[in-house]
């Protein structure tokens, strides 16, 4: 402390940080509740399945397939620069690949037994699935995934949350049609989300964060009052035709439009007219999305059984598997169909851990950015990269260590690595 | 009590039952590779590589639960 | 980071001689500001790279008609530029200290 106070550099290191900090807790969401918050951090908006950013044709292009796309080409473009003219004596980019590839073959080498190089048919997919998980997790969180995006509508909203509402009107009444389902549960919705905020915007491209979004709540944008719904509810009650009925047209017309209806005026500023909605992210992790990680881990899992049939014939391998209760009794059948559940377990379990460690951590990021703008996400971003790393690793280990199980035969049980 | 607050409710229940048991199993496995180490620190590539292994089962079954509470609130 | 005046001191002192001209081999108050401002520079140089990677891609969006897939691949651009910007410019700040 005394060294602190008497350098006057550091003092002023110091001072700046602490102003930063207030700084930063004031501009956010703690500061926005006491009538700061001028940074403005979006609300976030998380979604578990991926969402759609473009279509061609009729395939929905999801913004996930776009980043994985891209992580692709940079892992491409990588191993292009660092095999362009290979030295004996490497350096930069070749000396980083030669570093994986040394480190997972001796890897390999250690964990398959046996014979030296042993291990080398598992060594190209256990690198592969290592560098690209790695790659599709580190680009998941560089800036500008998953913060630059396009407006979703409230009609996109209620075309979203519609089918869920209308599922369980339908339960309730089963005998109302189609279009009374869909008045009904348009009214339950306007109930239960009548205050739900949204983020008004400014134009068609927005730059968030600027302090001048507002968040409207929902009877802002769609007009309606308890005694109209109730109006509606009574006629749908009696069974009237809801064609003309003026309530619900409006409320129609109000969700395509999506726009601010009434007064409301947020920090000096009107947003009357202004568009609202939430935002959807034009690139996200590809590993936030389990299509990936579920395509990953089908592939790691095949693969182990190919390489379980290659080592010991399709006879002795499925026979792990499908024992003869005659021969083994009936206790050894049993098992082999476990064995047989627990392969789709392991597929299962990859999938799940890639997915969830990654989704976590961007919900995270999301959450610290709303929070607690400036520098609330920096410590989180090196967990990111922390966690993204071991997740890789974890991955490539686990495929080879069930590689190893698999082409074991039924003589050596030492390499017995466990079934979770 | 009406279904949203049960769905926050266990959601919440689902993470925080859920994180206590692998929560405690990292422990344990981390100290004994802590001490592994320390008795034999030539050792400390190994037994870091397969700890790192025990971590990924164990920290799984806590992703499990979190995925759960995600697909309550979410879903 | 509170120890980076100090060691700016003393690094600067021992490196290359051609170099003592600049602020940075001052020492002292300069040396923390232009240090301080090429760190700043990084947060806005990423910031509008991807700003304009999403405007511009947006912008020849509205040219051509191409839905959003310029604005997505103006976007990737901008991010990767800014990345591997980001990179650049931390290792060259480094490399002159």
């Amino acid at each position: 402390m005394g060294k602190l106070l008497s350098s006057p550099k550091l003092l002023a290191i110091a001072i700046g940080v602490v102003a930063a900090l207030l700084i930063s807790v004031a501009g956010g969401a703690l500061g926005a509740s006491f009538g700061f918050g001028w940074f403005g951090g979006p609300i976030p908006f998380i979604s578990l399945p991926a969402e759609r950013v473009a279509y061609i044709g009729s395939y929905p292009l999801l913004n996930t397939t776009v980043m994985f796309w891209f992580g692709g080409l940079i892992l491409i473009f990588l191993a292009w620069r660092a095999t362009r003219k290979m030295s004996d004596v490497p350096s930069g980019l070749q000396n980083l690949f030669e570093v994986i590839y040394e480190f997972f073959g001796n890897t390999v080498d250690g964990v398959a037994g046996g014979k030296a190089k042993a291990g080398r048919r598992f060594l190209a997919l256990v690198s592969t699935i290592f560098l690209v998980v790695v790659i599709i997790n580190w680009v998941g969180i560089l800036p500008g995934v998953g913060s630059v995006g396009r407006i979703e509508t409230i009609e996109e909203w209620v075309h979203h949350h519609l089918p869920k509402v209308e599922a369980k009107v339908q339960e309730k009444h089963p005998e109302y049609t189609p279009v009374q389902i869909e008045a009904a549960a348009l009214v339950h919705l306007l109930e239960d989300h009548g205050e739900d905020t949204f983020v008004a915007f400014d134009g068609s491209i927005v730059p968030l964060g600027r302090g001048e979004q507002a968040r409207v709540p929902l009877n802002k944008i769609i007009t309606f009052s308890e005694s109209g719904l109730h109006q509606i509810e009574e006629a749908i009650h009696d069974g009237d035709d809801l064609d003309g009925l003026p309530l619900l047209d409006s409320i129609h017309s109000d969700i395509k439009k999506g726009v601010v209806q009434g007064e409301f005026v947020y920090k000096g500023q009107d947003f009357k007219g202004k568009t609202v909605g939430l935002l959807v992210p034009f690139l996200r992790g590809a590993s936030t999305d389990i299509n990936t990680t579920l395509a990953i881990a089908l592939v790691a899992m095949f693969t182990v059984q190919v390489w379980g049939i290659r080592a010991l014939g399709v006879r002795a391998y499925g026979g792990k598997f499908f024992v003869n209760p005659i021969s083994q009794g009936p206790i050894a059948t049993f098992v082999g169909i476990l064995e047989g559940f627990g392969e789709l377990t392991r597929t299962l379990s990859f999938t799940f851990r890639l997915f969830g460690n990654m989704f976590a951590g961007e919900v995270l990021l999301i959450a610290m950015a709303f929070l607690l703008p400036l520098i609330g996400i920096i410590p989180f971003m090196g967990l990111e990269l922390f966690v993204g790393l071991i997740q890789g690793y974890i991955f490539a280990m686990l495929t080879l260590v069930f590689g190893v199980m698999a082409v074991a035969s039924h003589g050596d049980h030492d390499t017995h690595a466990g079934d979770h | 009590m009406d279904a949203e607050a049960t769905k926050y409710l266990g959601a919440a229940i689902s993470i925080a039952v859920g994180a206590i048991g692998p929560g405690i199993g990292i422990g344990l496995l981390a100290g004994k590779a802590m001490e592994a180490i320390g008795r034999n620190p030539e050792a400390t590539g190994p037994v870091q590589q397969n700890m790192i292994l025990g971590l990924a089962f164990a920290e799984a079954i806590a992703i499990y639960a979190l995925v759960i509470a995600i697909i309550i609130l979410f879903v | 980071m509170p120890d980076t005046p100090e060691s700016l001191n003393t690094n600067s002192e021992e490196s290359c001689s051609k170099h003592n001209e600049s602020p940075s081999s001052k020492g002292g108050w300069s040396a923390t500001f232009v240090l301080l401002g090429r760190l700043g520079g990084i947060g806005w140089f990423v910031a509008t790279t991807i700003g304009l990677g999403a405007y511009g891609g947006h912008w020849l969006d509205g040219q051509f008609g191409t839905a959003p897939f310029l604005t997505v691949l103006g976007l990737a651009l901008g991010v990767l530029t800014a990345s591997v910007g980001m990179i650049r410019l931390l290792s060259s700040i480094r490399g002159n200290r």
